[in-house]
């Protein structure tokens, strides 16, 4: 075949800018960190990059659920020690009351000491965390309970549930409503959700109404209003036999419904660590696999720059000493 | 027997025959760089000896010397098919690379910045909203806007792409015009020059060279149709002319030409219901010229329904006559004027149209792709509708007293149609003043319409997050009830049938009924065929890609076969400075020998002369 030093020339312009599309694709490759830097570069990879994106937002922003319920759980954990250790005390302090060697004056201290503590309980309710009020379902901008004192010229406090402007509920007669099927105590009543990983839902509050509404041992439904309420008009008549009776067992009942509680919190809060162990690990194995599929193995990039160089240099030289002699050299 | 004289003869004829070659060599050397030259060679023949008669003399006969008899250019004309054929489907490729590689930059995936990562911040802070809805809604409110403007720019890109696609066509065309005009001139000055006896070698090599280049526009043949070495040529697809011939020898008058379309307006109130169809009033600039409205014709045409209409919209570029009349719509085949198409109830029938329907080439590889924009778009307009429909219809619903679903709109709808939506700010804050034509245009969502309510974007505290609304817009659910935005976060992971979207699809016919999820929120089901958003999303992209892969590769395995047939050529026909650089030593010492002869012969008439005292 005959060659001409035009098809010389033209090869070897064809064949450089063939090399130099290659050194180029290599150095985006290493100066952006990505094998992917558009679409058709690889569409199945980019196509997997887009899903693995998705995916860690997702997982964040189930991290982000995880470590919100768990600092939630954490204050309620505290509250209801608090609460706890009032009921202790109103334990104590009725266990003392049964002494008959207490007279009045005594008497009078003692059901003083219970109506600050019933304060302190429905302070203690009133808890609130980053803005909410953790036992008030999804009524959590306003409180749940609030106090009074009776009516009944004992000056006794008395814990009610509150609606939307703070005012106490109360039934025809005058006592706190317990209903739940007021609408806004069925506010209070509420679950409050979140999703922990896809399609995991968990209820993660304690109610106001659960530590105060509940069925004891022998199934009957007790409420912690009534019970104190009961205390404190029978310290007013000094009917010790019910102080020390039906009262007595009456806090130990509500002292069990809060440890109760207490252990399903705990319970809840081994499942948010374990839950967060899982979306951690969750998002290593995404970030890897993120990795695996996008991020450039710089030795073999460096590699392969390596070999595009020695192969442009090559070519350089070699055209470089083709190219350039002719007969015009030669002849005199 | 020979005379001096006729060895004077045979010399001087060597002597003109060697400074022919010269000069032919010298032709060659000085155009060794010229694109498209084909080598020129001598061709000689040696004269015979005089013819013998009765009364000549009789002995040995000797030739009279050599004539150059023509110079030949080398070309070989089946290499010029192969590489016309070849850079026809190079420009395809070239074009349909080049367009959609634009394309993908105006998707800009897979990026942090891109319409993939702003929707998972969308769903992700509705979750965050469920959590905190006294204080999350202004970062919602915000989100929605990022994510309606990613939209909108995104359809506008695609749109500014697609009337860039127009442009080339129309410069294309014009183009192509313009070169067939200087080929036709070409022709004849070729015609002309053969039929008087001369070899017109370089004007044969211009012809060649300008037949090259438009072979990258479009796909064409060429044929010998004048004994003079004229050519016709005409395009490969010929749609049904009768007489394609864009250059011809003879006649040129009847050769057709190209224009170009620039405008399809539908025309009111001529809809036919009984074929769906439409008249149009179709605008053309003849022969793609278009910096003079004295180029501009307008025909109305009837019967165009919505596949035609996409037809026309994509090609755009119809067969002319010499002057750029369309054929069919303006003038006949055979160049008579034609009436009607004037105004809309002279409409002509549109299979008069005769659109030109390219196989191959840069004006085929811009045409498909406007069809793959318009696709896009499509897939883009079918995902806004989604989320809006989807959105609105899980923040719209209302009950009844006894929890029963009672509709599925209310007042203030999350996703509007910009084009529709009109606010009264007459407080300050804008509120919705239009609410049933928004709520009906809710039909014409695209992406490049879609925005969030401007009343809930002056007001995010009127983002519905609880679970249930009457329909009055009130809830009896607590201040912190968040499960109507948690509803909103699900439907990341709802699967819709949302490749099934069309223009005139509803919001109650794409989300179906609606259930109580475990919350007691009435949301979208998971239906049974389809993907989720960002599944469709992702599926969209993918296939671009794989679009524009498949172009790159094709175009650079076409590259490199033209290089070959592009070598073969030049082995052929290239010009090499060492062969003419020996050629010219040879008729140089050829010259010289012939010079010497000369002065032989000369000395020898000398002694001859000086014989007689």
């Amino acid at each position: 075949m005959r060659v001409t030093n035009q098809m010389l020339s033209q090869t070897f312009l064809y064949d450089l800018n063939d090399n130099l599309t290659n050194m180029q694709s290599v150095q985006q490759q290493m100066s952006s960190g990505q094998l992917i830097n558009k679409p058709s570069d690889d569409p199945l990879g980019t196509s997997r990059v887009m899903q693995i994106n998705t995916e860690i937002s997702q997982n964040t922003q189930y991290n982000s659920n995880i470590s919100d319920a768990n600092d939630w759980l954490n204050v309620t954990d505290t509250s209801l020690g608090q609460v706890n250790s009032v009921l202790q005390r109103v334990n104590e302090l009725l266990v003392s009351s049964g002494n008959a060697a207490y007279g009045s004056q005594q008497q009078s201290a003692i059901k003083d000491e219970i109506n600050q503590n019933i304060s302190n309980l429905s302070q203690i309710l009133n808890q609130s965390y980053d803005g909410k009020y953790i036992f008030g379902g999804n009524r959590g901008t306003d409180k749940p309970t609030t106090t009074e004192l009776s009516t009944d010229g004992k000056k006794n406090t008395e814990i009610y549930y509150t609606d939307a402007n703070g005012n106490s509920l109360k039934n025809p007669d005058g006592s706190p409503m317990t209903d739940t099927t007021n609408s806004e105590i069925s506010k209070i009543n509420s679950d409050l959700t979140t999703e922990v990983s896809q399609g995991v839902n968990v209820d993660y509050n304690v109610k106001a109404t659960e530590i105060m509404q509940f069925t004891n041992s022998s199934g009957t439904a007790k409420s912690l209003q009534t019970i104190l309420s009961n205390i404190t008009s029978d310290l007013d008549s000094g009917n010790t036999t019910s102080l020390t009776g039906q009262d007595l067992s009456d806090i130990q009942d509500a002292i069990t419904n809060t440890s109760k509680l207490r252990t399903r919190v705990g319970a809840l809060q081994n499942r948010m660590t374990s839950a967060k162990d899982e979306n951690t690990t969750e998002n290593t194995n995404l970030t890897d696999e993120l990795s695996k599929v996008d991020d450039v193995d710089y030795a073999q990039a460096t590699m392969n720059y390596a070999q595009a160089q020695t192969v442009y240099q090559a070519s350089l030289q070699a055209s470089a000493k083709i190219i350039q002699p002719s007969l015009m050299d030669y002849l005199r | 027997m020979s005379s001096l004289a006729s060895i004077l003869n045979t010399s001087v004829s060597g002597v003109n025959a060697s400074q022919q070659a010269l000069q032919v060599t010298s032709h060659n050397i000085s155009n060794a760089n010229t694109a498209g030259y084909s080598r020129e060679r001598v061709n000689m023949e040696s004269n015979p000896a005089a013819v013998p008669s009765f009364d000549g003399p009789a002995g040995p006969q000797c030739g009279t010397g050599v004539t150059v008899t023509d110079i030949e250019r080398i070309r070989d004309t089946f290499l010029d098919y192969q590489i016309r054929t070849e850079t026809s489907i190079k420009g395809t490729y070239d074009a349909r690379n080049n367009f959609l590689g634009q394309l993908q930059s105006v998707m800009n995936e897979p990026t942090t910045s891109g319409i993939s990562s702003t929707l998972d911040t969308f769903f992700s802070d509705w979750q965050s909203l469920s959590k905190n809805p006294e204080s999350g809604s202004t970062v919602v409110a915000q989100q929605t806007k990022t994510l309606t403007d990613a939209l909108n720019s995104t359809y506008n890109q695609l749109q500014t792409l697609k009337s860039n696609c127009q442009t080339s066509i129309d410069n294309t065309v014009f183009s192509m015009n313009g070169t067939l005009d200087q080929l036709d001139a070409l022709n004849q000055q070729i015609i002309n020059a053969k039929s008087a006896g001369s070899d017109p070698n370089d004007l044969l090599d211009k012809r060649d060279t300008m037949i090259d280049t438009l072979s990258q526009d479009f796909n064409l043949s060429t044929s010998s149709d004048n004994k003079y070495d004229g050519v016709s040529l005409q395009p490969g697809d010929t749609s049904g002319i009768s007489n394609p011939n864009l250059i011809q020898s003879e006649n040129s008058d009847e050769e057709k030409r190209f224009s170009y379309i620039s405008g399809i307006e539908k025309v009111d109130g001529t809809h036919v219901a009984s074929d769906n169809t439409d008249t149009y009033k179709i605008t053309y600039y003849k022969k793609g010229d278009m910096s003079s409205s004295a180029n501009e014709v307008s025909v109305y045409v009837k019967g165009i329904d919505a596949d035609e209409y996409n037809k026309i919209d994509e090609n755009r570029v119809v067969w002319a006559d010499k002057n750029g009349m369309a054929v069919g719509l303006s003038v006949d085949e055979n160049g008579n004027p034609k009436t009607g198409g004037t105004d809309a109830s002279t409409a002509v029938d549109v299979s008069n149209l005769k659109l030109y329907t390219p196989t191959d080439g840069e004006l085929k590889g811009t045409m498909t792709v406007q069809s793959d924009i318009d696709n896009y778009t499509n897939q883009m307009n079918n995902l806004a509708k989604a989320i809006a429909f989807s959105v609105n219809a899980v923040e719209g619903s209302q009950e009844d007293s006894s929890g029963n679903l009672v509709s599925t709109t209310d007042s203030t709808p999350f996703f509007v149609n910009s084009s529709a939506a009109l606010y009264d700010k007459s407080t300050g804050k804008s509120v919705l003043s239009n609410l049933a034509t928004t709520l009906s245009a809710e039909q014409g969502i695209t992406a490049g319409n879609i925005t969030i309510n401007q009343e809930i974007l002056d007001d995010p505290t009127k983002i519905k997050t609880k679970t249930t609304y009457d329909t009055s817009g009130n809830s009896k659910d607590g201040s912190t009830d968040g499960n109507r935005a948690l509803a909103v976060a699900n439907l990341q992971n709802v699967i819709m049938g949302i490749q099934n979207i069309n223009s005139t699809t509803t919001r109650d016919a794409f989300v179906g009924t609606l259930t109580k999820d475990s919350n007691g929120v009435y949301t979208v089901a998971q239906q049974s065929n389809g993907s989720t958003c960002d599944t469709y999303f992702k599926n969209t992209i993918t296939s671009l890609g794989t679009q524009e892969q498949q172009a790159s590769k094709v175009l650079t395995t076409q590259t490199s076969l033209l290089q070959n047939y592009t070598q073969t050529r030049m082995s052929e026909s290239g010009v090499s400075l060492d062969e003419e650089m020996t050629n010219l030593i040879q008729y140089q010492h050829a010259y010289q020998a012939n010079a010497k002869v000369i002065s032989t012969v000369s000395d020898l008439l000398d002694v001859i002369i000086g014989m007689v005292k």
